[in-house]
C-alpha cells in the first residue's frame, strides 16, 4: 500500500514537472517576443565575462554589474556563461538558466511542502497540489521565461531555507542552508534584505540545533566568506551594495516630502514649531507611505484583475494570479493561521518578508520585487484547495468543476501570453530593435554615422545582435555616467553609432548629417510619418523608423 | 419571544464610560459645528451600537470598545460634524439591529425588516436603490469589490467620502489594522460571522452604486468594522502576556497620535484644501 502510494506521488510529480518544463521551455526563444533590455544587458556582459573574465564596463569578475548603473547582482550573468559557450549569444541561451531553474523550483516546492508539513496528513496532496500551482502560475511562468534576476534568486532562496530545514535531521545541512542563502545575494538586490531576515527566523526555529557543537560558527564563517567579494566590492565603491536601492528608494520620491512641505506651509507662521513639527514630520509621512506600499500588494486588482502595469511585467487583461485564487488562498492562509506548528506560520512571515523590500520602493505594486511571495502563495493555496476539496460530499463533481475553472483560467492566461503579447502588444518586451539592428547590419558600411533614438537601452541590442567584441567595446564605449530621472546611465556611443537621449525628431529633422543614417523610435516621432523603412511591431504599427541622409 | 437582556452586573462602570463615550461624542460634534440636531443624534449612534453589540458578543467590553472606536473614526466625526442625513440612517439601521437579533419569531423579522425599509424609504432617498439600478458590468464589479475591501480604502485613503470629504485618513486608523486582522481572525475561526455577513451585504449594494466609490452605503458598515476591530482589541488584550500588552499599549498610543493627527489635519488643513 505505501508502495503504492509512494509511486502514485512520484508519478505526479514527474507529470508536473514533465508540464512545467514544456511550459517554460517551448517557444523559449520567441516568446516573449524580444528580449528585453535587461536580458540582453545580461546577455552580453556573460558574453563579455566568458571572452575578457570582464563585463561591458570593464571591471574584473565583477561583484556586481554596473549595467544601465542599476547595479546587477552579477550570478543571473555567471549562469548565462555555460548556455552562451555553447549555443553561442542568443534569446535562448539568455533564457535558458531561468527556465531549468524555474523547473528546480517546482521540484523544490514539492519538497520544502513536504518537508515543513511533515506531521501533517495532507503534507503528501499539498506538497503536489503546491508544484502544480507553481507550474501553472502566471506570475511564476512570466518570470521563468525571461531572464530575470528573482527567478535566480528565488530558487536559490528556497535551496537555503530547504537545506536549513533539513538541519534538523543532519546538521551539516545547516552549512549548504547558508551557503544558498548567501548565494542569493548575488542574484538579486532585494535579497540583501529578504534572505538576513529569513536566515534569522530560520536560526530562531532551530536555535536547539543550530547553536549546538559549534555549528553557528562554521555557518556563520561560510556567511562570511561568501559575502567577502560583495564587502571588498563595497569598500571599493559602495555603490556596489547600494546603488540601485538609493535610486528606487522611497525616500528618492520627493512626493512624500513635497506634501509634507505643503502641510507644513499651511500651518502657517504662527503655529508654535514643535506642534508643526510634531503633526507633520518625515518618521510618520514616510512610515505612512511605506506601510501604505506595503498593503497594496495584497489589493485584489493587483492580484487578479490588473497585474503589474510596469513593463515588462505586465500581462494584459489579467492579474499575477488567477481569479478564482481569490478564494482558495485566504483559506489557506485562515488554515495556515489556525495550525497548531509553528512551521505553519512560517510561510506567513516568508510572505511578509518578500513584500517587505518592495514596500521600500516608490514604485508599487510590484510582482517583480515581491516574486518570492510566490511560494507562501502557492503553499496557501494547496491548503485552501485541499481544505474545499474535503468540505464537497461529491468528490467528482468538484473535481470537475474545479478542473474545468482551473483549465478555462490557464487557457485565457495562455492565448495572452503565448498569442496576444507578441502579437499586440510586442511592445512591452521592447520589440523591433532586434529587426532594426538587422536592417543597420547589412547598410552600416555605406554610412558615417549611425544616429539612434535612446529609448530602451539600445546600444545593448546592437552589441548583443551584432555580438561586438566586449574587448574593443570596453575601449570605445562614450558615457557619461550621469543618471537619468530614474536612476539609469546611458552609453552616448561607440564606434560610428550615437544614442541620443532625448531625441525629438521634429527638430532634428532639420539638421541632419551627411552620410548618416538615423533610427529613430516611435515614441520619438511626433506627430511626422514617413520614412525610408519602417521597423513594424507584429501588430502591424511601426516601432522604429529609419532615415537616410 | 424575547431573549434575555444582557447580564448588566457592571451597571455603574458600563453606565460611566457609556457616559463619557457621549460626552466625548458631543464635544467632538458640537464644537464650532452649526448641524445641532444631526450632531445630538450621532452622538447617541454610539450608545446603540453598544447595546447592539452588548447582545451579539455578550460581553461588555467588546461593545464599549467598538462603540468608543466608532466614535472616534474620522468619517464619523466629519459625518457627524455635518447635516448628512446618513446619520440618521445609521441609528435607525442599529436600532433595526437591536430589535432583530430579539425577536425569534420570522414573521415578526420580515415585519420588522419591511418596516426599517419603509421609514428609511421615507426618510432618506440618497441610497442608490430607491432611484437608480445596479451597475451592471461584472469587470467593474469586481474592480469595486476589489478596491472596497483593500488596505488603501480600509486605512489610508477613504475615496468612498463624497468629493469634498476628509480622503486624509481611511475609514479606520493604520493603528486599528493589527485589531481588525485579529478581530476577522477571531470571528471566522470561532464562526461568530453574522457581522461579516452584515458587512458583506453593505459592501455589496456600496459596490452596486452606480456613484461608486462616493457611495453613502459603505457608512452602514462602519460600525459593523468597529466591532471587528472591537473584538480584535479584546482577543489581544486578553491574552495575559506581556508582549501582547507592550504591542497594544504602543497601539493605542498610535491611535491617540493619529486621532491627533485627523482632528489637526481636520480643523487646520481640511478647511484650506
Amino acid at each position: 500500500m505505501t508502495m503504492f502510494k509512494i509511486n502514485k506521488a512520484v508519478f505526479f510529480l514527474i507529470l508536473i514537472l514533465s508540464l512545467a518544463t514544456c511550459l517554460r521551455l517551448w517557444k523559449l526563444d520567441s516568446i516573449p517576443p524580444s528580449l528585453y533590455s535587461d536580458e540582453a544587458n545580461l546577455g552580453y556582459n556573460a558574453y563579455s565575462i566568458l571572452k575578457t573574465f570582464r563585463d561591458e564596463h570593464g571591471i574584473f569578475l565583477p561583484v556586481s554589474l554596473r549595467s544601465f548603473g542599476d547595479w546587477k547582482p552579477p550570478l543571473p550573468a555567471y549562469l548565462m556563461i555555460p548556455p552562451i559557450y555553447l549555443f553561442g549569444l542568443n534569446e535562448f541561451s539568455v533564457r535558458l538558466p531561468s527556465a531549468i531553474l524555474g523547473v528546480g523550483s517546482v521540484f523544490l516546492i514539492y519538497r520544502l511542502v513536504n518537508l515543513i508539513f511533515l506531521s501533517a496528513s495532507f503534507r503528501g496532496k499539498a506538497a503536489l497540489l503546491s508544484a502544480f500551482f507553481l507550474a501553472l502560475s502566471p506570475w511564476h511562468l512570466l518570470q521563468s521565461r525571461a531572464s530575470m534576476l528573482v527567478m535566480v534568486a528565488l530558487y536559490f532562496l528556497q535551496l537555503g531555507v530547504y537545506f536549513f530545514l533539513k538541519g534538523k535531521t543532519d546538521r551539516r545541512n545547516f552549512y549548504w542552508g547558508s551557503l544558498f542563502l548567501t548565494v542569493t545575494f548575488y542574484a538579486y538586490y532585494g535579497m540583501r534584505l529578504i534572505s538576513p531576515l529569513l536566515f534569522l527566523i530560520l536560526i530562531i526555529y532551530n536555535y536547539r540545533e543550530f547553536f549546538r557543537k559549534k555549528i553557528w560558527l562554521k555557518s556563520f564563517l561560510i556567511v562570511l566568506l561568501m559575502i567577502t567579494p560583495l564587502i571588498l566590492g563595497f569598500i571599493k565603491n559602495p555603490d556596489v551594495v547600494f546603488g540601485r536601492a538609493k535610486t528606487v528608494s522611497v525616500f528618492y520620491d520627493r512626493g512624500t516630502d513635497l506634501r509634507l512641505w505643503e502641510l507644513t506651509t499651511q500651518d502657517g507662521i504662527s503655529a508654535d514649531p514643535l506642534i508643526t513639527r510634531f503633526f507633520h514630520n518625515r518618521p510618520y509621512q514616510f512610515g505612512k507611505k511605506i506601510l501604505s506600499n506595503f498593503f497594496t500588494h495584497f489589493h485584489g486588482k493587483f492580484l487578479f484583475l490588473e497585474g503589474d502595469k510596469s513593463q515588462p511585467f505586465e500581462t494584459p487583461g489579467m492579474g499575477i494570479l488567477y481569479l478564482f485564487d481569490g478564494i482558495f488562498i485566504p483559506a489557506g492562509l485562515f488554515i495556515s493561521l489556525k495550525l497548531r506548528s509553528s512551521f505553519g506560520k512560517f510561510f506567513v512571515i516568508w510572505l511578509i518578508i518578500s513584500i517587505f523590500p518592495a514596500a521600500l520602493t516608490f514604485m508599487v505594486p510590484s510582482s517583480n520585487r515581491t516574486f518570492n511571495a510566490v511560494i507562501p502563495l502557492s503553499v496557501y493555496f494547496s491548503l485552501g484547495f485541499y481544505y474545499f476539496s474535503r468540505k464537497i460530499h461529491s468528490r467528482i463533481l468538484a473535481a470537475l468543476f474545479l478542473t474545468v475553472v482551473y483549465f478555462s483560467a490557464f487557457t485565457y492566461f495562455m492565448k495572452i501570453y503565448f498569442i496576444s503579447i507578441p502579437e499586440n502588444y510586442s511592445h512591452i518586451w521592447n520589440y523591433g530593435w532586434k529587426q532594426a539592428t538587422g536592417f543597420v547590419q547589412k547598410q552600416a558600411a555605406d554610412y558615417d554615422n549611425i544616429i539612434v533614438s535612446d529609448v530602451g537601452m539600445p546600444y545593448i541590442y546592437f552589441l548583443f545582435y551584432n555580438k561586438y567584441d566586449p574587448a574593443r567595446f570596453q575601449k570605445e564605449a562614450v558615457r557619461s555616467y550621469a543618471a537619468d530621472q530614474f536612476g539609469f546611465e546611458h552609453v552616448l556611443g561607440f564606434n560610428k553609432y550615437l544614442f541620443i537621449n532625448e531625441m525629438d525628431w521634429r527638430e532634428t529633422k532639420n539638421s541632419l548629417m551627411d552620410n548618416t543614417l538615423y533610427l529613430v523610435h516611435k515614441d520619438r516621432m511626433g506627430e511626422e510619418v514617413g520614412s525610408a523603412e519602417v521597423i513594424k511591431y507584429q501588430s502591424g504599427l511601426p516601432a522604429v523608423n529609419i532615415f537616410r541622409n | 419571544m424575547l431573549c434575555r437582556w444582557p447580564e448588566t452586573d457592571n451597571f455603574m462602570s458600563v453606565f460611566l464610560l457609556l457616559t463619557l463615550i457621549s460626552i466625548f461624542n458631543i464635544i467632538i460634534r458640537f464644537f464650532n459645528s452649526s448641524a445641532r440636531f444631526n450632531s445630538s443624534l450621532t452622538a447617541f449612534v454610539p450608545v446603540v451600537l453598544y447595546f447592539y453589540l452588548a447582545n451579539y458578543f455578550k460581553r461588555k467590553k467588546i461593545a464599549l470598545i467598538s462603540s468608543f472606536i466608532f466614535s472616534l473614526l474620522p468619517q464619523t466625526v466629519a459625518l457627524g460634524r455635518i447635516a448628512s442625513p446618513v446619520n440618521f440612517q445609521v441609528f435607525l439601521f442599529l436600532l433595526f439591529l437591536i430589535c432583530f437579533s430579539y425577536i425569534r419569531k420570522i414573521s415578526v423579522r420580515i415585519g420588522l425588516f419591511f418596516l426599517w425599509f419603509y421609514i428609511s424609504f421615507l426618510t432618506f432617498r440618497g441610497f442608490w436603490f430607491y432611484h437608480s439600478y445596479p451597475q451592471n458590468s461584472v469587470y467593474k464589479l469586481m474592480e469595486n469589490i476589489f478596491n472596497l475591501t483593500s488596505f488603501n480604502l480600509l486605512f489610508f485613503n477613504n475615496v468612498t467620502y463624497y468629493w469634498g470629504g476628509v480622503r486624509e485618513n481611511g475609514i479606520l486608523y493604520i493603528a486599528l489594522l493589527p485589531f481588525f486582522l485579529i478581530g476577522l481572525f477571531t470571528l471566522i475561526r470561532s464562526k461568530t460571522t453574522n457581522i461579516i455577513s452584515v458587512t458583506a451585504v453593505i459592501f455589496i449594494l456600496t459596490v452596486m452604486s452606480p456613484s461608486y466609490p462616493e457611495s453613502k452605503e459603505i457608512f452602514m458598515a462602519f460600525p459593523m468594522l468597529s466591532a471587528v476591530t472591537g473584538r480584535g482589541f479584546y482577543e489581544l488584550w486578553h491574552r495575559n502576556n506581556l508582549l501582547n500588552r507592550l504591542f497594544t499599549g504602543f497601539l493605542i498610543l498610535f491611535l491617540i497620535y493619529e486621532t491627533a493627527q485627523f482632528l489637526h489635519y481636520y480643523f487646520i488643513h481640511f478647511p484650506l484644501e
